[in-house]
């Protein structure tokens, strides 16, 4: 291709691109528009009561945890070993 | 219910300016709908941190650049994957991994401009945004630079940067498919 013929194509190419026309929405547009606002309420929506869920579920465990621990709480036992001791340690009875 | 209103009003207002630019950027008719649309979900889910450091109508071009911006990322990742599965001969999971469409058939509904936004496509991120935004009827350089946060001089720096580019880029893509 010869130069100038080139750039006169270069010219044109550039022109084609600035005098594009403006395009206008098709019919469906304002439609497709609302059901995207709508779609996007929903997944929000379903967000915040999964997200919720998962809270409360948490929640929950953690107040069973603290119930079973209140339940469980072990009471202090002592062996008769321990309660012989302690009666011969005030009778000052030496184990030797 | 006024809310609804007032956005109903103002994607009436900037419906068709948006459309444009989205157009100016992907080339695409389908596209630039899908993406303005895509650009208005986001306006009514951020209207209410719309804090009004700048005019509402910047604030509505900055998103629309960015969803072309991220529009024409995707292509070109879809591009990428599509000539990675050319060149290893797994055409069919390629497509499927690029989302099903060949860009080639595509992209190019445009024909004529098919030459145009290969060289777009090798401008850096800002001269792509500046040398497209000042080819659209109404915005001024005053506007451009708001919409990019940088001076208009900046902003002319870009432009005339990004032509010499353009023009270069062409003149080597057309000596080659001559």
């Amino acid at each position: 291709m010869k130069p100038n013929t080139l750039n006169e194509k270069v010219i044109e190419k550039l022109q084609e691109f600035e005098s594009l026309e403006n395009i206008y929405p098709s019919s469906d547009w304002d439609y497709e528009l609302q059901m995207k606002l709508q779609m996007h309420a929903s997944i929000k929506t379903t967000f915040i009561s999964k997200y919720n869920f998962i809270l409360v579920c948490i929640v929950l465990i953690n107040c069973g945890l603290i119930v079973f621990s209140l339940l469980n709480e072990s009471k202090p036992t002592t062996t008769r070993t321990t309660n012989l001791e302690v009666i011969s340690n005030e009778l000052l009875i030496s184990s030797i | 219910m006024g809310d609804k209103t007032a956005f109903n009003q103002l994607v009436h207002h900037y419906r068709s300016s948006v459309i444009t630019t989205c157009y100016r950027f992907l080339l695409h008719q389908q596209d630039a709908e899908d993406v303005s649309q895509d650009v208005f979900v986001a306006v009514y889910q951020s209207l209410s941190s719309f804090r009004g450091d700048a005019k509402l109508s910047t604030w509505i071009y900055r998103i629309t650049v960015s969803k072309c911006l991220d529009e024409i990322k995707k292509r070109n990742r879809k591009k990428r994957i599509s000539s990675l599965g050319k060149l290893l001969h797994i055409d069919i999971f390629s497509d499927w991994i690029s989302g099903g469409t060949m860009p080639d058939t595509a992209l190019h509904e445009n024909e004529r401009l098919r030459e145009v936004e290969i060289v777009l496509n090798t401008l850096p991120e800002n001269q792509r945004i500046a040398f497209t935004l000042s080819k659209i009827d109404g915005f001024s350089t005053t506007e451009i630079a708001e919409i990019m946060n940088i001076t208009t001089v900046a902003v002319e720096s870009l432009i005339y940067r990004a032509k010499k580019k353009t023009t270069q880029e062409l003149v080597i893509l057309l000596k080659n498919n001559d």
